[in-house]
């Protein structure tokens, strides 16, 4: 798996150096800008997360996975080894991030809200729930996939709204949600509640992966 | 003889797509031997290329290669085999060196010497970006990267198609002189059946998804010959011996896989000729069916 890792390493140096560059410093910047660690974490993970599935998108597109699949490894190990790319990838860059968005004069996060285990779990769920919708759909449809995606969230966006007109007590409904999680973090303690987090986080992980293998493992190229 | 002693070996392929069926697909593949998969454009045989690489999924049959499953056991079955491929899945930005070095440490068996010393061989310099390699030398670094993983197969899809005829040998050369080594062997599909005459040992032929024949080259060149003679040619009792019938005025011919009977049979009332690959390719593709 890690010989993939390196691989794609290796044959997108070029643009993960410029990209990994540019992302971070700008995130990092943006994110000085912020007073909401949790929209933060948002822009983070879906800026991270795209310069991670940027080289399969880019595979698909120039038709270049045959030489993965040539290679003497099963489908569900290339799909293993994308996921330890992006993963390494993502983490890669939010840790150059946070590093700017730390040393940026002025910056409206601080050290401590920056690097709060909060937003830090806040984090790893939204990579890990971008990851886990963009993945399969990148593995079935490639660029595409993406398209497919922010297409699906722009309607989804619309629907919500139009809920929101129509049910009045959806902000409670989310509120209350919202109390469950905080109340259950207090019954835990916050060490099982960040452990707890970080189990379903890698059952979602567990569960993309499977499904990625699966799609893959059903295509031809 | 033994599943081992075949390289490949295929029963009963198949694979549909909207405009497109293998059908029942069979063939197998000596260890030790040269075997060319011919046909005409669209016959099929880059999908039975990817199909034995698992580039695409079969729908039923079995293909096994040293007496291993393809799919069951993946790893190992690519392990042993060098891939060239019609157009390389390479990036075209990369430096042969960069494209090498993501390959390479997938073998176990990587021959950092023996790669080098064919770069040298090949005229291919390591530094040099894939996109700016002609098509010959594309092919010479594909197969640079097959050979230097120490393959006991070598499947190639169209390697010379496109090529001059200088290149053209000297592959043929470098296929000749892989089978030195004992037990090595070479499937590699072409529409240019001059450059297997010259060194395959078994030919399969494949139109419209289906196998047409596989044998020896020597067997097909000694059984398949050309006849051409008058109409009388298309009577009844010799529809089963005649194949790919072209008429013309007062000339019918076609190719015969009985050359013996059909000297027997219009010996004196018409020519029969030698017939190479190309005729019994062009006769069985472009002919009308039987007589």
């Amino acid at each position: 798996m890690f010989k993939f890792v390196l691989k794609d390493f290796f044959l997108h140096k070029k643009y993960i150096l410029s990209l990994g560059i540019l992302y971070p410093l700008y995130v990092g910047w943006f994110g000085s800008r912020l007073h909401n660690p949790t929209v933060y974490a948002l822009i983070a993970a879906f800026m991270y997360m795209i310069v991670a599935l940027f080289p399969y998108t880019r595979e698909d597109k120039l038709k270049a996975v045959g030489l993965s699949l040539s290679l003497p490894a099963t489908r569900r190990e290339i799909i293993l080894g994308r996921f330890l790319t992006s993963w390494t990838l993502m983490i890669g860059l939010w840790i150059l991030g946070t590093a700017v968005a730390l040393f940026i004069p002025g910056g409206k996060l601080g050290a401590s809200k920056l690097l709060g285990l909060g937003t830090i779990l806040t984090i790893l769920a939204y990579m890990t729930a971008f990851l886990a919708a963009f993945m399969p759909l990148v593995v079935r449809f490639g660029m595409v996939g993406i398209m497919i995606f922010l297409v699906a969230m722009q309607v989804l966006g619309i629907v919500a709204m139009l809920l929101r007109a129509r049910i009045r007590n959806l902000k409670v409904i989310i509120g209350s949600v919202g109390r469950g999680v905080a109340a259950a973090q207090e019954a835990l303690g916050p060490a099982v509640a960040a452990a707890a987090v970080l189990i379903v986080l890698l059952i979602v992980n567990y569960a993309s992966f499977e499904l990625s293998a699966f799609l893959f493992k059903r295509k031809d190229y | 003889m033994a599943t081992v002693d075949y390289a490949i070996e295929i029963k009963g392929l198949s694979k549909s797509y909207k405009d497109f069926k293998l059908k029942d697909v069979s063939f197998a593949l000596p260890k030790g031997t040269i075997m060319g998969l011919i046909g005409p454009n669209g016959a099929g045989k880059t999908t039975v290329i990817k199909l034995i690489l698992s580039l695409l999924r079969r729908e039923g049959g079995e293909i096994r290669v040293f007496g291993r499953d393809n799919r069951e056991d993946e790893v190992e079955v690519k392990r042993r085999i060098g891939f060239v491929h019609d157009t390389p899945f390479f990036y075209d930005h990369m430096t042969c060196r960069r494209l090498k070095d993501s390959v390479a440490p997938f073998y176990r068996e990587w021959d950092e010497a023996l790669f080098r010393r064919l770069m040298e061989e090949f005229d291919l310099p390591l530094g040099k970006r894939f996109s700016r390699l002609s098509r010959g030398m594309k092919m010479k670094f594909s197969l640079a990267l097959a050979l230097s993983h120490d393959a006991d197969l070598l499947v190639l899809d169209e390697p010379t198609s496109g090529l001059d005829p200088v290149f053209r040998r000297e592959l043929l050369g470098r296929l000749s002189a892989f089978l030195q080594d004992a037990g090595k062997s070479v499937l590699f599909s072409t529409h240019i059946t001059t450059d297997l005459e010259r060194i395959a040992d078994f030919v399969t032929f494949i139109r419209d998804g289906a196998v047409v024949f596989s044998s020896a080259k020597d067997e097909i060149l000694e059984r398949w010959a050309v006849v051409k003679g008058g109409p009388e040619l298309l009577a009844d009792e010799h529809k089963r011996l005649l194949q790919g019938v072209r008429k013309r005025e007062f000339v019918v011919q076609a190719v015969t896989g009985d050359a013996a009977e059909a000297k027997r049979r219009f010996g004196k009332t018409a020519v029969i000729e030698r017939a190479s690959l190309e005729d019994i390719m062009f006769y069985l593709t472009r002919g009308n069916g039987h007589a």
